[in-house]
């Protein structure tokens, strides 16, 4: 058995061992968690069953958008692999206390970095196949295909996540090899990010200049949009055409095209193992030779500090400026949150390139409130990511702040504060972007705003009160804390709030311009739906944070 | 074994390790001491090949770290401050993917782990997840690992971390009895009456300096230092 072999057998092992993990937790918790996994594979489902049936009931564009779903599916899916890769294969290859370990056996490099991008591989596509799997299944139930549709997809996606991860990693060991030290990661978000919107505009370029006003002229503009994604050269596009061909039993074309992705894994591996060898241990040598340049930086936050220190009490703040200092000296953190938001921000910057902003009122008010519905999302996300673990990750160092004069109750405003400042400003921002850029009616921006505010407020609370509740803080690895009983908790309760406070405001305002409402009855309605808004926010915030701060209280350390 | 010539390496203004230059012979116990940030560990690293020297050339067992790097490994051993374990693999299964990267076959695992794991106190706990022991017996588990593979040479950063006095007792033991069977030991600790009643020679290293080799004795007499190794430090690196 060679190397590489041993190390996989090793990774499967471990796998393997998890269901010991899993043993030891409550049945109600695994439960709970396997509940929330199906219930939300299902509800993937029936929103992508609901599109397709959208599309069809549009008639002629839609079901050329149908046709084309997959290659914009995968071109779109493909784009954020190579993204994902991109970072997770950072922490894998360059931050993994598991590289040293492994450099100081008698393994081959290159069978250390194959099983490094195996491993950044496997870390990057799991939300891929999470997605795709309820996407073709509703695919496949609503053009009544087999189920050997399913089978096609996963097999072509197999290779095609290959290649995309392959291109991340690949880019990724020559950005940290060639890049000026302490800086890859950002300067390769940077890079995506200005790419992704140069793409998304050029694209989009065909439909700026002449778009009329009509909706399905519009839409027939949008479709050469979209050829890019069907280029030829693209993967994404022998994926959707190979596995089509497939499900049309054209063979010779579908194994075809299966045979270019094989083919590309194959040149993608041997290049990745290639580059590998001669650049990665110099990229590692540089990561870790890298001198922590912090000083320019700390002169800003001590300045930052000081007029803090105008506003709020000594311990507070102190307590504010680490959590603020710790987040942002961890590249592999604020570069998740800078895709998460900055994918966003390059959709509402183009809503006007896509000519949204000249549809009726009716398609407007849905957009907005979609786009609602998105960075409430995001919101959601980034809380279960960052803003739950954030107590836990504590870990061994919460003595220090356990031992303090410090109030524990005082520890967790600090940490919802620091929360919500990030979460209002950055969602405020976008939502304003989302709302000015469609040019809807005030009611609609001032409804969004508020929203974006008290979705802030929430989250921030839940996730921090959340976090002091389910406290674990022997657990230092992230992943393992957010996947938890508590994180998943976490994450359900923020989707079900996002839910709560947003169908009510996108409803009246449907009913309104569909004029079902109109008049006295609008308004009252909108009174009490803010009433509402600010009732559920409060009772979504603060109950968490007093379970939280009573747990603490009552925690021995 | 083990031969250092004007090794220096810089991190951006830093400067860690200042042209350090020593030789260590087969069967040596070397203990290597400096107060904290002096450049100890980062030595250790460049002899293992985890961090590439700015300049200066080492070689272990007549091998160059740099260029016959496997080869090096092959023979070398490193049990460093904190180590990593894969904390999802049971003590067995550890012991066993060690055993495998290093070549022992089923017969040689079986031969070799059986004392080593009776040695270190972890018959009981083969069957546990790595992440369920406590920090001494996961240090005890590095230490099983490390001498499984039979290196030559073996460099242990701070090896009485966490350990009980037991521990501590047993393990000062066996490096004494692997130190006369021929293995030639790298060491660095704070705790220097331990190195005193270990080592052959000390090194004492100070803002990236090599600033003394050689017995405790011979030292002390160089510099005219009356008293045991503590007071031998204190005034060479105060």
């Amino acid at each position: 058995m060679n190397s590489l072999q041993l190390l996989l057998q090793k990774g499967i092992r471990c796998l393997y061992n998890y269901r010991m993990v899993v043993r030891t937790q409550s049945s109600f918790k695994v439960i709970f968690s396997a509940t929330f996994l199906v219930l939300t594979m299902i509800g993937l489902f029936g929103i992508f069953y609901l599109g397709f049936e959208f599309l069809n009931n549009v008639g002629g564009v839609g079901l050329l958008i149908i046709n084309r779903l997959f290659a914009l599916f995968f071109f779109g899916l493909g784009l954020l692999l190579m993204m994902s890769s991109l970072v997770t294969s950072y922490a894998s290859f360059y931050q993994s206390p598991e590289v040293p370990f492994l450099l100081l056996k008698p393994i081959p490099l290159k069978d250390v970095i194959s099983y490094k991008f195996i491993e950044s591989v496997t870390m990057s596509s799991w939300a891929f196949f999470f997605i795709i799997i309820p996407f073709v299944i509703a695919y496949s139930v609503f053009q009544e295909l087999s189920l050997l549709f399913l089978f096609w997809v996963l097999l072509f996606s197999l290779p095609f996540v290959l290649i995309c991860c392959g291109i991340g990693s690949l880019c990724l060991i020559l950005l940290v090899r060639f890049l000026p030290r302490g800086k890859p990661l950002f300067i390769s978000v940077t890079i995506f990010l200005f790419v992704m919107g140069f793409a998304v505009l050029r694209a989009f370029h065909g439909v700026i200049q002449d778009s009329g006003a009509d909706q399905m002229m519009f839409l027939n503009k949008l479709i050469p949009g979209f050829r890019i994604t069907s280029h030829p050269l693209w993967p994404s596009y022998w994926v959707a055409e190979g596995m089509m061909s497939m499900s049309r039993m054209q063979w010779g074309r579908g194994f075809a095209f299966l045979a270019l992705l094989v083919s590309w894994v194959g040149v993608l591996n041997i290049l990745v193992r290639q580059f590998g060898g001669w650049f990665f241990y110099d990229g590692w040598q540089k990561v870790l030779s890298a001198e922590s340049r912090v000083s320019r930086k700390s002169i800003m936050f001590r300045r930052f500090e000081n007029v803090l220190g105008l506003f709020t009490p000594c311990d507070f703040k102190a307590l504010l400026m680490k959590d603020l200092r710790v987040f942002l000296r961890d590249p592999a953190q604020w570069s998740q949150g800078l895709i998460f938001y900055g994918i966003l921000g390059l959709y509402f910057i183009n809503l006007r390139n896509l000519q949204y902003h000249t549809l009726s009122d009716t398609w407007r008010s849905v957009i907005a409130f979609l786009n609602v519905f998105s960075v409430s999302a995001v919101m959601c996300s980034v809380g279960a990511r960052f803003v739950y673990p954030q107590l836990s990750l504590e870990g061994h160092g919460f003595w220090i702040v356990g031992m303090s004069p410090v109030t524990m109750g005082r520890v967790l405003f600090s940490k919802f504060v620091s929360a919500w400042l990030v979460l209002a400003a950055v969602s405020f921002t976008l939502m304003y972007l989302s709302v000015e850029m469609l040019r809807v009616d005030s009611g609609i921006k001032f409804a969004a705003l508020a929203i974006a505010l008290a979705m802030a407020c929430s989250v921030s609370g839940m996730s921090t009160g959340f976090g002091a509740l389910f406290l674990d803080l022997k657990q230092r690895n992230p992943a393992a804390i957010i996947s938890s009983f508590g994180g998943t908790l976490n994450l359900v309760m923020s989707l079900g709030f996002m839910f709560l406070i947003i169908v009510p405001f996108a409803a009246m305002y449907h009913f309104h311009i569909g004029q079902h409402v109109s008049g006295l009855w609008f308004r009252n309605g909108m009174t009490l739906a803010y009433l509402y808004l600010i009732a559920v926010t409060a009772i979504a915030t603060c109950v968490p944070m007093f379970l939280g701060r009573r747990s603490l209280l009552a925690r021995e350390f | 074994m083990i031969r250092v010539e004007n090794l220096s390496k810089r991190f951006g203004d830093v400067e860690a390790v200042r042209n350090v230059s020593m030789d260590i012979g087969r069967g040596e116990l070397f203990c290597f001491l400096g107060p904290n940030g002096a450049g100890k560990t980062t030595t250790i690293k460049m002899m293992c090949g985890l961090l590439r020297p700015n300049s200066g050339t080492i070689q272990i067992g007549g091998f160059d770290v740099m260029e016959e790097s496997t080869e090096v490994r092959k023979i070398t051993g490193y049990i460093p401050d904190t180590p990593f374990l894969y904390d999802l693999l049971t003590v067995t299964e550890f012991l066993r993917f060690t055993g495998d990267l290093y070549g022992l076959g089923r017969n040689g695992y079986a031969r070799e782990t059986g004392e080593l794991v009776e040695f270190f106190g972890l018959v009981n706990h083969q069957g546990s997840l790595i992440k369920d022991l406590s920090h001494g017996l996961r240090q005890r588990l590095v230490y099983a690992a490390t001498l499984l593979q039979k290196p030559q040479i073996m460099f242990v950063d701070e090896p009485f971390v966490g350990l009980d006095p037991h521990s501590i007792r047993a393990i000062k033991e066996l490096l004494r009895k692997k130190v006369e069977n021929g293995m030639t030991i790298f060491l660095t600790t704070h705790i220097l009456p331990l190195a005193e009643a270990l080592a052959d020679r000390i090194g004492i290293i100070s803002q990236g300096e090599l600033i003394a080799v050689g017995s405790v004795a011979d030292i002390s007499a160089k510099n005219k230092v009356a008293g045991d190794l503590e007071d031998l430090f204190i005034h060479l690196t105060e």
